[in-house]
C-alpha cells in the first residue's frame, strides 16, 4: 500500500512540473533564429526534386529482404512450379491435338488421294 | 542476397522441369503413334479404340487396300492425260473424247466403290459402335461427301444481272 502513495497524481504533478521547469530552462538557451532556420530547411527539403529509387535497386532489396522470408518463398516456387505445369500441359494437348489432326488427313489421302481432308 | 537468388533460381528451375515433364508426359501418346511405322493406322487404333487384334486385322485390309487404290490412281492419271491430249486436238467433241469421259467416270466410280467396299471392311472388324462412328466419319471426310452444287447460286447471279 506504500508504493501506491508514491504514485498519487499529487507526487506525478510535481515531477512533471520539475521536468517542464528544466525543459524549458534548455528551450530558452536555443540560438537566436532557431526557429527560422528549421523553416529553411523544411521549405528547401519541401523544394527539392525526390529523386526516384532506381528499379534494379528495389528489384537487388526485394529479392535480398523480402524473398527469403518462409512462406514468401515457398509459395513463390509453388506459383512457378503451377505455371510451368499448365504451361505445358497447355503446349501439350496443343501438340497432341496438331498430331491427331495431322495423321488423321494422313490416313484419308493414303484411302481417298483424290479428296483432299476438310 | 545469395539467399533470394537461389530461391528466384529455385522458382524458375522448378517452372521449367514442371513445364518439360508435363509437356513429356502430356506428348506421350502422339508420340508413340509417331513411332508406330504406319502413325496414321497407329492414330485410327487409338481413336476407335481397337484391340490389338482388331488393329492387326485393319493393318491386313489396309495394307491389302492401298496398292490397289494407287493401280487405280494410276490408271486414272492415264485417261486423264489422253482426255487432255484428245480435247487439246480438237475444237469439238468427238468419238475418242466421249470414250475417254465415260471410261475415266466409271473408273472414278469403280474407285469409289472399292474405297467403301473398304470402309465396309474395316468398319465390320471393329465393335459395332466405333463402326458406324468410322463410317460416318469416313463418308464426310472422303470423296464419298460429294460437295453441294451451286446451280441455284450460279441461277441467282445470272438473274440479278
Amino acid at each position: 500500500m506504500k508504493s501506491m502513495n508514491t504514485d498519487q497524481p499529487g507526487h506525478e504533478n510535481e515531477t512533471l512540473r520539475a521536468l517542464l521547469k528544466e525543459w524549458k530552462a534548455t528551450s530558452s538557451s536555443l540560438p537566436p533564429g532557431f526557429q527560422d532556420q528549421v523553416w529553411r530547411r523544411i521549405e528547401r527539403a519541401e523544394t527539392q526534386p525526390i529523386i526516384p529509387v532506381p528499379l534494379w535497386t528495389v528489384w537487388t532489396n526485394w529479392i535480398g529482404a523480402v524473398l527469403p522470408r518462409p512462406a514468401l518463398a515457398a509459395a513463390y516456387v509453388a506459383v512457378f512450379l503451377a505455371m510451368g505445369a499448365t504451361f505445358g500441359w497447355v503446349q501439350a494437348r496443343h501438340e497432341t491435338e496438331r498430331v491427331r489432326g495431322s495423321l488423321s488427313a494422313q490416313y484419308v489421302r493414303s484411302v481417298d488421294p483424290y479428296q483432299a481432308p476438310r | 542476397m545469395r539467399r533470394g537468388l537461389t530461391i528466384l533460381a529455385l522458382g524458375v528451375v522448378g517452372a521449367v522441369v514442371a513445364y518439360y515433364c508435363c509437356y513429356w508426359l502430356g506428348t506421350a501418346m502422339p508420340r508413340s503413334w509417331l513411332r508406330n511405322p504406319q502413325p496414321e493406322l497407329a492414330w485410327l487404333k487409338h481413336e476407335f479404340n481397337l484391340s490389338d487384334s482388331q488393329f492387326a486385322r485393319i493393318s491386313q485390309l489396309h495394307d491389302g487396300y492401298v496398292p490397289q487404290c494407287k493401280e487405280r490412281c494410276r490408271h486414272i492419271e492415264d485417261l486423264n492425260n489422253k482426255l487432255m491430249k484428245a480435247i487439246g486436238a480438237t475444237t469439238e467433241i468427238t468419238p475418242e473424247i466421249e470414250r475417254l469421259l465415260a471410261d475415266r467416270a466409271r473408273m472414278r466410280a469403280d474407285c469409289q466403290a472399292e474405297m467403301l467396299k473398304h470402309f465396309f471392311e474395316v468398319s465390320r472388324t471393329m465393335p459395332a459402335e466405333q463402326g458406324k462412328r468410322y463410317l460416318a466419319w469416313a463418308q464426310a471426310q472422303t470423296c464419298l461427301h460429294e460437295q453441294t452444287m451451286n446451280h441455284a447460286d450460279a441461277g441467282a447471279a445470272d438473274h440479278h444481272e
